[in-house]
């Protein structure tokens, strides 16, 4: 497994050199006496595949350290938090971004980080005020606004 | 003595009330992040460079600046008193810095830290007033071909002298490449690897990456150490050094910044490989090396000078070739493209402003961050005492405000959430994360400049040995391809016997 995971991200880049290689496959590798669009590309590829076997044969024939994979517990923590930013960009458009901020920063902190209630409330008014005020009063910036009208 | 004026000139932009008040709130902020254990002044640069829209480039780049050299500083505070490093480059103060808190000398560890990293940046600060200079009239007669080779050494650099597996550093710079290529072809405007998605058409931006490579990245690495951080605590009276620390340390300090600054200008080193290499010169100069990793205080001396002297060294080849020594310098190569402003070797004449004001204003800033680090040190400790279950949901945010802000759209947010994810990955398998960016930010110039050359050369690749400043740079780059070969066949030969 551990020899696997070092190997993944040679089998990983080897695909990618493949959708390069796929990708710009027809643009011209040379046109007339200089480089087309996919030369530079092609190179690219060409440099990714050699280093992602070199990796693999590393991988499967070399010394390899043992990861340190979080333990269940804290792989449970990470996910939590993982879960919580992945609704930033779903949440936004719809209770807008500002809400969406406090929801994101009181669910990591009460749900997944387990910090005590009142603490976590009295943080998440904090830094969704200091976020307000960078972005919306001193950038200027037009964040997203939802159902709740802010 | 031109150079004199120049920085004379220098002070008068660093010292305008706007850009005072930018280059503090830098410094502060960078001994904060640089203080936040997880988080590094690369990633604090890319989190707040969303901040300086809207800025004068001078006061942003004046401001990014201060957060680069001020997380060199803060870095010391985890390292000494928790025993994590803040910074990557404050690993090694980390060991002998902890130990000496352990004895009660956490006050002393701090001073020499905060002692010998004014001394090195004051130092560096000088130096580059000359060096960077110097450099950039040398690299006025480049063309295409030596501004190939030079961005492909600064990669293949980062790979041989980043002290992990050259494989795996150069698969991170190839994917940096690869995620370069989606967007329009920079010569003939055809889409390219957008797989008909209109949102690739602009490319993959710098900053989402960047964001998500460093910031989310290292918050979720360090929530996994979210229990047990215990800070030893300091106080203003510990602050001062016996004569015989002060013996021991001040050589060291004088080597660590000359080590720093030497490594700090080569493409690729940065702050982590000079304070390395400062720990372990003055460990084998020691007439009692036993002491390293001990609490030895000589050791805290050579390392904290060294990163600070290297931060700063980073910026030679940054303002003078355009070529970005460190991942911080590649955040703030970034910030200048953004600000609308052409990095490379006509910068010192086109934006004598910005380069001359930023050289003067880290003397300021190095002043700045010894008044922080000395009398204030309990001070920014007690920052320490803030659980990081708050702070980190804070950065976070933080983050993905930053990223959405870039182009005002969600799909940089996505790229962060992906490049967090990804940069998580690469530092659970020790694949570093600084040969990416780096390749990200110098792949346009690469591209653009290889193309010119073979366009120049009807196609010929002598182009590349005809000429002898390209010749020379070739070599390096073949050496720095070969290099991490021959040490790891060393490597393999000594174990064997």
């Amino acid at each position: 497994m551990t020899r696997f995971a070092h190997a993944a991200p040679g089998l990983t880049m080897l695909g990618l050199s493949a959708l390069m290689v796929a990708g710009t496959w027809g643009m011209g590798f040379w046109d007339g006496f200089t480089a087309g669009p996919a030369f530079f590309p092609t190179l690219i590829a060409i440099a990714g595949t050699i280093l992602s076997i070199l990796l693999v044969v590393q991988a499967a024939s070399g010394r390899v350290d043992v990861i340190d994979w979080p333990p269940p517990p804290i792989t449970r923590r990470l996910g939590l938090v993982l879960a919580a930013i992945v609704g930033f960009p779903v949440l936004s458009p719809v209770i807008g971004m500002v809400p969406t901020v406090g929801a994101v920063l009181a669910f990591v902190m009460i749900i997944a980080l387990r910090q005590p209630v009142p603490q976590s409330l009295i943080a998440v008014v904090v830094t969704t005020a200091f976020a307000y005020l960078i972005f919306v009063r001193w950038l200027g910036l037009a964040l997203p606004r939802g159902v709740l009208g802010f | 003595m031109e150079n004199l004026d120049l920085l004379w000139q220098g002070f008068s932009v660093a010292t305008t009330p706007r850009n005072l008040g930018f280059l503090v709130i830098g410094v502060v902020l960078g001994q904060v992040i640089g203080a936040l254990p997880g988080i590094g002044p690369a990633a604090g640069m890319a989190l707040l460079l969303p901040f300086t829209y809207g800025m004068e480039p001078v006061s942003g780049v004046i401001m990014l600046a201060g957060i680069m050299y001020g997380g060199m500083y803060g870095g010391t505070l985890t390292s000494v008193l928790v025993n994590v490093p803040g910074e990557s480059s404050s690993l090694l103060t980390a060991i002998d810095g902890h130990q000496m808190a352990r004895k009660g000398r956490a006050g002393a560890a701090l001073s020499v830290a905060a002692l010998g990293s004014f001394f090195a940046g004051i130092v560096a600060a000088v130096a580059l007033v000359f060096v960077a200079p110097a450099l950039s009239a040398f690299a006025l007669r480049f063309s295409s071909p030596e501004y190939f080779l030079l961005a492909a050494l600064g990669i293949t650099a980062t790979a041989s002298l980043g002290g992990v597996s050259p494989v795996k550093a150069l698969l991170a710079a190839t994917l940096g490449l690869m995620i370069s290529q989606i967007g329009v072809d920079p010569i003939v405007g055809l889409p390219r690897l957008t797989f008909g998605q209109p949102q690739l058409l602009e490319g993959i931006e710098f900053l989402p990456v960047a964001i998500g490579i460093f910031g989310i990245a290292e918050v979720l690495s360090s929530l996994e150490r979210l229990d047990g951080m215990q800070t030893i605590r300091t106080r203003l009276r510990d602050m001062w050094l016996t004569g015989q620390e002060w013996a021991d340390s001040r050589i060291a300090i004088l080597r660590g910044t000359v080590v720093g600054f030497v490594v700090g200008t080569m493409p690729g080193a940065g702050p982590t490989i000079a304070s390395m290499m400062a720990y372990v010169v003055e460990r084998k100069l020691s007439a009692k090396p036993e002491r390293f990793g001990h609490g030895a205080i000589d050791g805290v001396a050579a390392a904290e000078s060294a990163n600070n002297a290297a931060a700063q060294g980073a910026l030679a080849p940054m303002m003078a070739l355009g070529i970005p020594g460190s991942s911080s310098t590649a955040v703030l190569l970034a910030a200048l493209i953004l600000f609308g402003i052409r990095p490379g070797p006509g910068l010192m004449t086109e934006q004598p402003n910005l380069v001359w004001g930023l050289m003067a204003s880290m003397f300021i800033g190095n002043l700045v961050l010894l008044v922080i680090n000395l009398p204030l040190a309990p001070l920014f400790a007690s920052l320490l005492r803030v659980p990081y279950g708050y702070l980190a949901p804070g950065i976070l945010a933080i983050s993905l405000l930053g990223a959405w802000s870039s182009t005002q759209s969600m799909f940089p947010v996505v790229i962060a959430l992906l490049f967090g994810v990804v940069g998580w990955l690469m530092i659970k398998l020790d694949i570093p994360r600084a040969p990416l960016v780096l390749a990200l930010v110098l792949a346009p110039l690469l591209e653009t400049s290889l193309r010119q050359s073979l366009l120049l050369s009807l196609g010929s690749p002598m182009i590349f040995v005809e000429r002898p400043i390209s010749a020379i740079l070739l070599a390096l780059f073949i050496a720095s391809l070969v290099w991490p070969l021959i040490v790891a066949l060393r490597r393999r030969r000594a174990a064997s016997t």
